[in-house]
């Protein structure tokens, strides 16, 4: 059997497991394990025997499955989402809320702004912009609902500002790239900052314009509603507002150790996991907000986590090898390269077909299956695959937030009082869907905006 | 509250009962990733003060990765949480959902059937020859290997309950 047709088959196999509900990591383990055992077994000129095919397809199984969870760079991926579940369980994320919350407060809409930031500064402790939506969801949310903001400001702002996790760093996606492209952590993170920040910036820009345009949308205290009187806004001392910066000091340090050591070259991308993580723990149990109980939730989530993405990211490995072997996606690029079409155009096409398959797969679902194809096909193109990764994760942000499986959406509306429909959260982040659409424009137009941060740290 | 179950679990909606091993395997995990971030901390530090570093540190948190991805696996898969693509059957009627459950199941079997397989060569490899890692402290290969062929063993077995019960509901 040829074996880029073999390739073809199996990956319509597997997409029909996906199809069918069957775990994305079975779906792609599976497929990967049939199609090798098939590839060993079918020779040119020769019977199909699947005992010949069996020993090579077991070895190459065996150590791949064992080398990518017996691996050490890979502890990252642990430590990163436990620091998000430890610095959740210390208070460390309700600390960050409250303080911008008084910097914020006499801005228009300033409990969204806070959510927003906080989601901005709690996507460089953690690596995942679910947790990220979740943590902040729970805090914010009701806060907002509180003080009579609209639910779809209140849980828009927060479904939105949590898909920064992805981008800012530590990001458990760039992390998953770098696994699948070879390309350097330290630079994916280097690289998603300034597109973070600007994200950051645009969401904070969207409230801002939401608000002036309806100022009912987020009334100040004692308006009932109507919002006009922004003077009427709580006022804090400079002592409170001073005492509020000092709240901040664990994110910052946090920060500092993780961007600052791993720009400055101090740690390896590992050890700043490792270490933030136990700057966490010393935090929250010197400040006493750290319990057992707490510490015990934040372990076993991460554990859990973990594994579930590991036995993805496992069967994906699988594939990729059962791919390389075919030769499937050179033969493809061949063929598109033949075509004579414009980089420009394949560029956009990836895009509208990030956009489109956003819609219906989680973003770790959507990095395994795409990137033995994708990277191959950017690589030959030459663009470069560490501004292709920054595009590509702005891209599953988007998807977090489109219907019909906006996972952070889901999340808020998990995380809010109930009575909340799940259309008023979509109509809410259609704002920040607009801003995130311009974003990514930039990102893609001017690869500087990535390319820049690491270019300076090499 | 878990923001990956908030979005809903693959299969039949009603998670699986876990046994007392499952619950053990994430406690087990939890440390283990704890006693990581040590490890490679106290390198850190000790890099920074001594220039000295902990023996076999890469390879002591290797062995500890195993602990931490393969020691949920039971209870993780016991709990339907692995993510699976719901959207295009989100209509199913309760007996089409039991069937691809069930599907899903067997998939899972066959998957980590072959690893388990796999692992298991690589087990069997190590001990006769008695293979050890290139290091100071010269640390034999197959504990690690049997621990995660034993995890692997477990998922299946949690696989198969999960299939039966499925299937007679």
């Amino acid at each position: 059997m040829d074996p880029q047709l073999l390739a073809l088959c199996v990956l319509g196999g597997a997409l029909l497991l996906l199809v069918l509900r069957v775990p994305i990591a079975y779906c792609l383990g599976l497929a990967a394990c049939v199609g090798l055992l098939l590839f060993f077994s079918w020779r040119p000129g020769a019977e199909a025997d699947l005992a010949r095919g069996l020993a090579p397809t077991l070895s190459i199984v065996g150590s791949t499955a064992f080398g990518f969870v017996h691996n050490y760079p890979l502890s990252m991926i642990p430590l990163f989402v436990g620091l998000g579940h430890v610095a959740y369980q210390a208070r460390i994320t309700t600390d960050l809320f409250d303080a911008l919350q008084v910097w914020t407060a006499r801005l228009p809409g300033g409990l969204a702004i806070a959510s927003v930031l906080g989601c901005g500064g709690f996507s460089a402790i953690t690596g995942s912009s679910v947790a990220c939506a979740s943590a902040m969801g729970r805090i914010a949310v009701p806060e907002m609902l509180r003080h009579g903001y609209r639910p779809t400001l209140a849980t828009g702002s927060v479904a939105a500002g949590g898909t920064l996790g992805s981008l800012i760093p530590p990001s458990l996606l760039f992390v998953i790239y770098a696994i699948f492209t070879d390309q350097s952590v330290k630079n994916l993170f280097l690289a998603g900052i300034l597109p973070g920040l600007l994200s950051l910036a645009g969401f904070v820009a969207t409230i801002l314009i939401w608000v002036r345009l309806q100022p009912a949308a987020a009334p100040r205290a004692g308006q009932g509603g109507s919002g006009e009187a922004w003077a009427e806004a709580p006022h804090f001392t400079a002592e409170q507002r001073l005492a509020a910066l000092g709240k901040l000091w664990p994110v910052v340090a946090l920060l500092l150790v993780i961007v600052g050591g791993i720009y400055l070259g101090i740690f390896t991308p590992t050890e700043a996991a490792a270490v933030s993580l136990a700057m966490a723990i010393a935090i929250g149990v010197l400040r006493g907000n750290l319990t057992r109980a707490g510490m015990k939730e934040a372990l076993s989530v991460t554990a859990r986590q973990t594994a579930m993405i590991f036995v993805i990211a496992m069967g994906a490995k699988l594939f990729v090898s059962f791919i390389s072997l075919t030769r499937v996606t050179p033969a493809a690029l061949e063929w598109l390269q033949g075509t004579g079409a414009d980089p420009a155009l394949v560029i956009l096409g990836v895009v509208v077909f990030y956009l489109l398959i956003g819609m219906v797969l989680d973003s770790i679902g959507i990095l395994v299956l795409t990137l033995p194809f994708m990277v191959p096909l950017v690589e030959g193109y030459g663009f470069d695959l560490v501004w292709f990764g920054v595009v590509v994760i702005k891209l599953l942000e988007v998807g977090l937030i489109t219907p019909p499986i906006g996972l952070n959406v889901f999340v808020i509306k998990a995380c809010s009082p109930s009575g909340i429909p799940l259309e008023q959260i979509f109509r809410g982040v259609a704002a920040f869907l607009v801003l995130d659409l311009l974003v990514l424009a930039a990102i893609l137009l001017v690869p500087e905006i990535s390319l820049w941060l690491p270019s300076l740290a090499r | 509250m878990d923001p990956i179950r908030a979005a809903g679990s693959p299969g039949l909606d009603e998670p699986g009962r876990h046994t007392l091993l499952e619950r053990a395997g994430v406690r087990v995990a939890g440390l283990a990733l704890v006693l990581l971030c040590l490890i490679v901390t106290l390198n850190v530090v000790t890099r920074a003060l001594w220039h000295a570093v902990i023996p076999d540190d890469i390879l002591l948190v290797s062995e500890l990765m195993l602990l931490v991805i393969l020691g949920p696996l039971a209870l993780v898969t016991a709990e339907r949480e692995h993510i699976a693509v719901t959207v295009f059957t989100a209509r199913a009627g309760a007996g089409a959902r039991r069937l691809m459950a069930c599907l899903a199941h067997l998939a899972g079997i066959a998957f980590f059937g072959f690893l388990l397989v796999a692992f298991w060569t690589l087990l069997a490899k190590s001990w006769r020859t008695g293979e050890y890692y290139d290091g100071l402290l010269g640390l034999p290969q197959w504990p690690g290997l049997a621990l995660a062929t034993a995890a692997l063993a477990g998922v299946i077995l949690r696989l198969v309950f999960l299939l039966v019960r499925d299937a007679r509901a």
